[in-house]
This record gives structure tokens, C-alpha cells and sequence, in this order.
């Protein structure tokens, strides 16, 4: 099931992707095959690979549960979050809340994760721009 | 200038204090990344890619340091097979079988001893070849055309699908998603803009470190949230065992025959560590005879078998990556990638147009695998404990290692977002059983794909006979045929074997 359910969601791709090829046209061509015939072979190609998968699926995969897909919510909202509230609040103060955060929902003691969340956030932005010289959003922090 | 002239150049190159402490941090880092469960050379590399990129090292440099990291995870990579049973990754799913038992009877530092041992023999070895038929090879692809390249391609996904993977049409549907990301961007050559859909962010098309961080950074850390082993990993004591000289001679001839396994399955494009650690354990237990039943059960063939012939490949699958600017691995994909963000275009003429590129790497090398040994064997006590380093730090540090280089690199929150959805994409292609380094393969090769089939036909007026012009370009079709087709008719012949042995005897 989740093969045919990836495999129509390949061919819708491959379909989208040919109707875009073949509206592609160039004004000056100086090659035979021009920028619209790649893709159409590409189309092709994973539409073929598309049709044999909705045919042929393979056993179901395990999808582990309502648990685990929740869990796996809770870290894509985290880092979702995260990359939010990276360039507002910048580096440091994001990285503790994040780092601390996930760290105590992934099984950490709450003081090991606030811990852990404050050496990440602060060594790290010392190390990353200091000692390596990287671009890192500094945000209401003044150093 | 010989080779040999041409090797000291690139020790010149090596032995400057920049590079000698690139090299030694690389295979250092390399080996805490490869002992650490769930994380192989692939995430490893992929996540410290844009940091190394971003730190604004000359290219041979950074090349240097992520190739470290590459071989130094390859190396790594057995502590966690030896001491937990839990591979990084799965060229290291073989180690497991015979190091973990032998941990278990109380030998630990013995198997890892001897593992060193046959990695390092493995890596040497492989860097040798390397030094000898890379250049070779290289002025031989000199001569290569565009219809030559097109034909080196095919052959390089027809092996990737027959022999990566449990199913072909995945992964050469992989590879097409890989091909299809590279067309998104404008055409270099008549400038029209494709698949951008009007975001002037993907004129240049999607950022390479983006689609590596997500798809191997990102979908890393989801898996291991899935995944998350609770309670506390049992951990085998190291202990006082240590390898003898007894073991390395009975192993001598395994090493051998596994290191020459492993270079040549490395040097075959886009097959790599996973499958000569498995090719290599097979033959070695055939070989074996009466003695190989006992594999399975700690014996050191059976250890070193696999070592040799992982860290082998690691060095067979720069070779096609140095020599035709076709990556050999998923890995040596990233590498390419790397070069590629320095504007520099690997393939034959590199040898010639910058040997400090290509002879400091190979040169690096060689320090590299003493440097693993050296700090390897007294070391691994050190590295054991890094196993015992919960989930939960591990994860929250890839995301913000992951951030740290998406945004030093690009500095724009948006792709950060684009970042989280690839890891998102990347985790249910591996839920579905799809390999993500055919993708990746797909988009390192897109363009060079796409150039070189246009320029053949630009060459032959629209031609496309010209595909099938010359003994090279046949040979190599010959070749992608059965390399597509061999197992399938393997498979036919045992089940057609299988059929006749059923038929009951009159």
C-alpha cells in the first residue's frame, strides 16, 4: 500500500514535470537537443519506474505505531521551531532552548538536558565564531 | 615527472602544518564519528561538509580533512560492531557477525586489535593501487569524449541498481529524482530557467550542502528519534586481549584477497563499502572450506575479511571520483560534490592541471591510515566510550551541527526550512527501502549527465548513433547490460537449479 500510495505520487510528479518539459522552448538554440529534452526523457524514465512500482509494490514497510510517528511530529515541530526562532533570537538562545528541549523529551534527566542545552548553546557560538570564524546570527545577545 | 615524482609532490603538499593537522583531526574526528552507533561515513561527511566548506580552507585542504573523515568513519565504524552489535552503517553489518561473538567470549581487544590491523592493511593497500593506476587510468580518459562520458554514466547507475539496494527500480528511480532535482535551476546553455517556478532562490538551483544535509544529516537524526534505543546499551568491556602476531599470519592471505575484493568492487562506479564487505565475507567463508562453518561464530577470518575490504573500497571508490569525476560511492559523491563548490571539476585533466589537489589527497592517504593505526590501537578505549554517550545528546547535536552549516554557508532561514523537509523526504525514501545514495549520485551527476549527452549529439548534428560510435563506448553498454541483467539471470538460473533438485530422483 505505501509503495502504490508513492508510487501515484511518482507518476503525478513524472506527469507534472513532463507538462512543464514540453512547454520548454528556447529562443536561441544552438544544440540539437535544446533544454527540453532531458526532462523528457527523465519523465520517462520515473514514470516507467512509477508504473512497474504501482504494479509490482513491495511488502509493507513498518510504520512503527502512532508513537513513534509521534514522536518523529514532535522532532520535525522542534527543528521547525528551531529554525524559526533561529535568526530572532539568535544562536545561542535558540540553540539552549532547542538542545535543552529535545534533549529532556529524547530521555535526558531535566537538569542533564538544561545543562547540556547551555554548554551546546554558549560553547558552541564561542567556538563556531570565534575559534572557526563562522557566520552565526547573533540576535539580542550584544557579544 | 613519474609517479613517484608526482607522490612526493603531494607529500610536499601534506607535510605543511596546516594539512598535517587537517589530516590527523579528519581521521580523529572520523573515528568518533564511525564508533558512534547509527552514524556512518556518509552522515558523518554530510554533516560536517558545511563547515568545512564555510571555514574557508584552500581546496586541497578541505578536501584532505573530509576525505579523513570519510576513511577515518570507514575505520571507526567496527568499534560499534565489535562492542554493541549495532553497525553505523552498512558496510559495517559484516563486522558484526564474527567481531561481536568474539567480544562476547571476553577477546574484545583482540578483535578490535585485529580489526585495525586489517583496516589498515586494507586502506594501504587500496592507497597503493590508487597511486598506480589512477594516473594511468587518467591519461587513458584523457581521450574520453562526450559519447564516452554518456556511456561511463549509464554504466555507472546500471551497476548502482543491480547491485545496490534490494530493489532495482528503486533505485534507479533514486537516481532519476536525483537527475531531476539537478535540472532545477538555468540552463547553462541557452539560459532558459527551468522548474524554478519564479523563487529567484533556485535560479542557481538547489544549494548541493542543503540537499546533503537533509537528506543525510537530517533524515539521520529522524531515524534515530524512531528508532531511540531506551535504557542503556550493553557495552562489552574492552579488556586486556590484544591481537598476536599468530593472528595476523593466519589472517594474511584473507587480508589480501579481501583488500584486492574491496578496491576493485570500490572502483566499480557507484557500488561501494556494503557491498565488498559482503562480497569479501562470502568468498572468504566459501574459501574457507570446512573452517568456514565456524564463521559466524568469532572467527578472526571472519573479522577480517570484511575490515579489509570496507576500508579497501573507501580507497577503490576515489578512483573513479579523482580519475572520471564520477563518484564510486555515495560518499565519493559528497567529495565530488565538495570539489564542485570550489569550482573545481574533477576528471582526468585534474592530474595535470592541479596535481596538488589530487596528489595531496592520495598523499594524505597514506599518513591518514598510519595516523588511524597509530591512534586506533592505544585509543580504543577512549573511542569504546564514546558508545556510551546517550541518544538523547546525540540528536539535538546533528540539528545544531546541521544548522550551524546550512546557515554559515547560505545564511538564509528560508533554506533552513527546505533542509527540514529533504531530511523529511529523505527518512520516508529510507522507511520505503529506497537507498539515498543513488540520489545523491543523481544530482552530482545530473548536469555533467546532461552536458555531455548534449554536447555528443551537438558534435554528430543531432545524431544519436553517435552513442554507439567506437569500441569504448560499446564495451562500456556491453558491460552496463550485464552488470543490469547478471543478477536477474543469476537468480533465474539458481531457482531454475532449485526447480531441477526438486524434481524427486527415479
Amino acid at each position: 500500500m505505501s509503495d502504490r500510495v508513492f508510487g501515484t505520487a511518482m507518476l503525478l510528479l513524472a506527469i507534472g514535470y513532463g507538462v512543464i518539459a514540453w512547454q520548454l522552448e528556447a529562443p536561441f538554440q544552438y544544440d540539437p537537443l535544446g533544454p527540453e529534452s532531458w526532462p523528457k526523457i527523465l519523465t520517462f524514465v520515473l514514470g516507467a519506474c512509477a508504473v512497474y512500482l504501482l504494479a509490482r509494490p513491495d511488502a509493507e514497510p513498518s510504520w512503527g505505531g502512532g508513537r513513534s510517528l509521534g514522536k518523529l511530529m514532535v522532532a520535525a515541530a522542534a527543528l521547525s521551531a528551531y529554525a524559526l526562532l533561529f535568526e530572532p533570537l539568535g544562536f545561542m538562545l535558540a540553540t539552549i532552548a532547542f538542545a535543552a528541549g529535545l534533549a529532556w523529551y529524547s530521555g535526558a534527566r531535566p537538569a542533564s538536558a538544561a545543562i547540556y542545552g547551555l554548554l551546546l548553546g554558549t560553547l558552541g557560538y564561542v567556538i563556531a565564531t570565534r575559534v572557526l570564524e563562522l557566520n552565526l546570527p547573533r540576535g539580542p545577545i550584544p557579544f | 615527472m613519474d609517479v613517484f615524482g608526482y607522490l612526493m609532490g603531494g607529500f610536499a603538499v601534506v607535510f605543511t602544518p596546516l594539512n598535517l593537522s587537517l589530516v590527523l583531526f579528519g581521521c580523529f574526528a572520523g573515528s568518533l564519528i564511525g564508533a558512534l552507533p547509527g552514524i556512518g561515513p556518509i552522515n558523518g561527511v554530510a554533516i560536517l561538509l558545511p563547515i568545512a566548506y564555510s571555514l574557508g580552507l584552500p581546496p586541497e585542504s578541505a578536501l584532505i580533512l573530509l576525505a579523513g573523515i570519510y576513511y577515518g568513519a570507514e575505520y571507526g565504524g567496527r568499534i560499534s560492531s565489535i562492542l554493541l552489535n549495532v553497525p553505523g552503517d552498512a558496510s559495517a553489518v559484516m563486522t558484526t557477525l564474527d567481531g561481536n561473538p568474539m567480544a562476547r567470549r571476553g577477546e574484545a581487544g583482540r578483535a578490535l586489535a585485529l580489526s585495525a590491523c586489517a583496516s589498515f592493511f586494507g586502506g594501504t593497500l587500496a592507497v597503493i593501487l590508487l597511486t598506480l593506476f589512477a594516473p594511468a587510468l587518467a591519461a587513458f580518459a584523457v581521450t574520453f569524449g562526450p559519447e564516452e562520458y554518456v556511456a561511463l554514466m549509464v554504466f555507472a547507475f546500471a551497476t548502482l541498481a543491480s547491485l545496490v539496494g534490494r530493489n532495482s527500480v528503486k533505485t534507479l528511480m533514486g537516481a532519476v529524482i536525483g537527475l531531476m532535482i539537478a535540472t532545477v535551476g538555468i540552463d547553462a546553455n541557452t539560459g532558459v530557467v527551468r522548474y524554478t517556478f519564479g523563487v529567484p532562490d533556485l535560479l542557481a538551483g538547489i544549494d548541493f550542502l542543503i540537499i546533503v544535509i537533509g537528506l543525510f544529516g537530517i533524515a539521520e537524526l529522524f531515524t534515530l528519534v524512531e528508532q531511540q534505543i531506551t535504557g542503556r546499551l550493553e557495552l562489552t568491556p574492552v579488556g586486556k586481549s590484544f591481537v598476536s602476531l599468530k593472528d595476523l599470519l593466519a589472517v594474511k592471505w584473507t587480508m589480501l584477497r579481501s583488500s584486492i575484493i574491496g578496491f576493485v568492487i570500490g572502483v566499480l562506479p557507484g557500488t561501494g563499502a556494503s557491498v565488498a564487505s559482503a562480497v569479501a565475507y562470502g568468498t572468504e567463508k566459501r574459501l574457507a572450506g570446512e573452517e568456514g562453518k565456524q564463521f559466524g561464530q568469532g572467527h578472526i577470518k571472519g573479522l577480517a575479511a570484511p575490515e579489509s575490504a570496507n576500508n579497501a573500497a573507501a580507497g577503490g571508490a576515489m578512483v573513479p571520483m579523482l580519475t572520471l569525476g564520477i563518484p564510486g560511492s555515495g560518499t565519493t559523491a559528497i567529495l565530488l560534490g565538495a570539489l564542485l563548490l570550489f569550482n573545481v571539476q574533477p576528471g582526468p585533466l585534474m592530474f595535470q592541471q592541479r596535481p596538488e589537489i589530487a596528489w595531496g589527497l592520495i598523499a594524505s592517504m597514506y599518513v591518514g591510515n598510519v595516523a588511524l593505526l597509530v591512534i586506533n590501537l592505544p585509543m580504543v578505549g577512549l573511542f569504546a566510550r564514546i558508545l556510551t554517550i546517550p541518544q538523547a545528546y546525540m540528536i539535538p547535536l546533528i540539528a545544531v551541527l546541521a544548522f550551524i552549516g546550512v546557515y554559515s554557508v547560505v545564511g538564509n532561514p528560508f533554506d533552513l526550512y527546505v533542509m527540514i523537509a529533504l531530511g523529511v523526504f529523505g527518512w520516508l525514501l529510507r522507511k520505503l527501502d529506497f537507498s539515498l545514495a543513488p540520489v545523491i549520485l543523481g544530482v552530482v551527476l545530473g548536469a555533467l549527465f546532461e552536458n555531455n549527452l548534449r554536447r555528443a549529439l551537438s558534435i554528430s548534428g543531432g545524431d544519436w548513433s553517435i552513442l554507439v560510435e567506437g569500441s569504448i563506448t560499446v564495451t562500456l553498454y556491453v558491460l552496463a547490460a550485464s552488470a543490469a541483467f547478471a543478477p536477474m539471470l543469476m537468480g533465474r538460473l539458481r531457482r531454475v537449479r532449485y526447480a531441477e533438485s526438486d524434481v524427486p530422483e527415479r
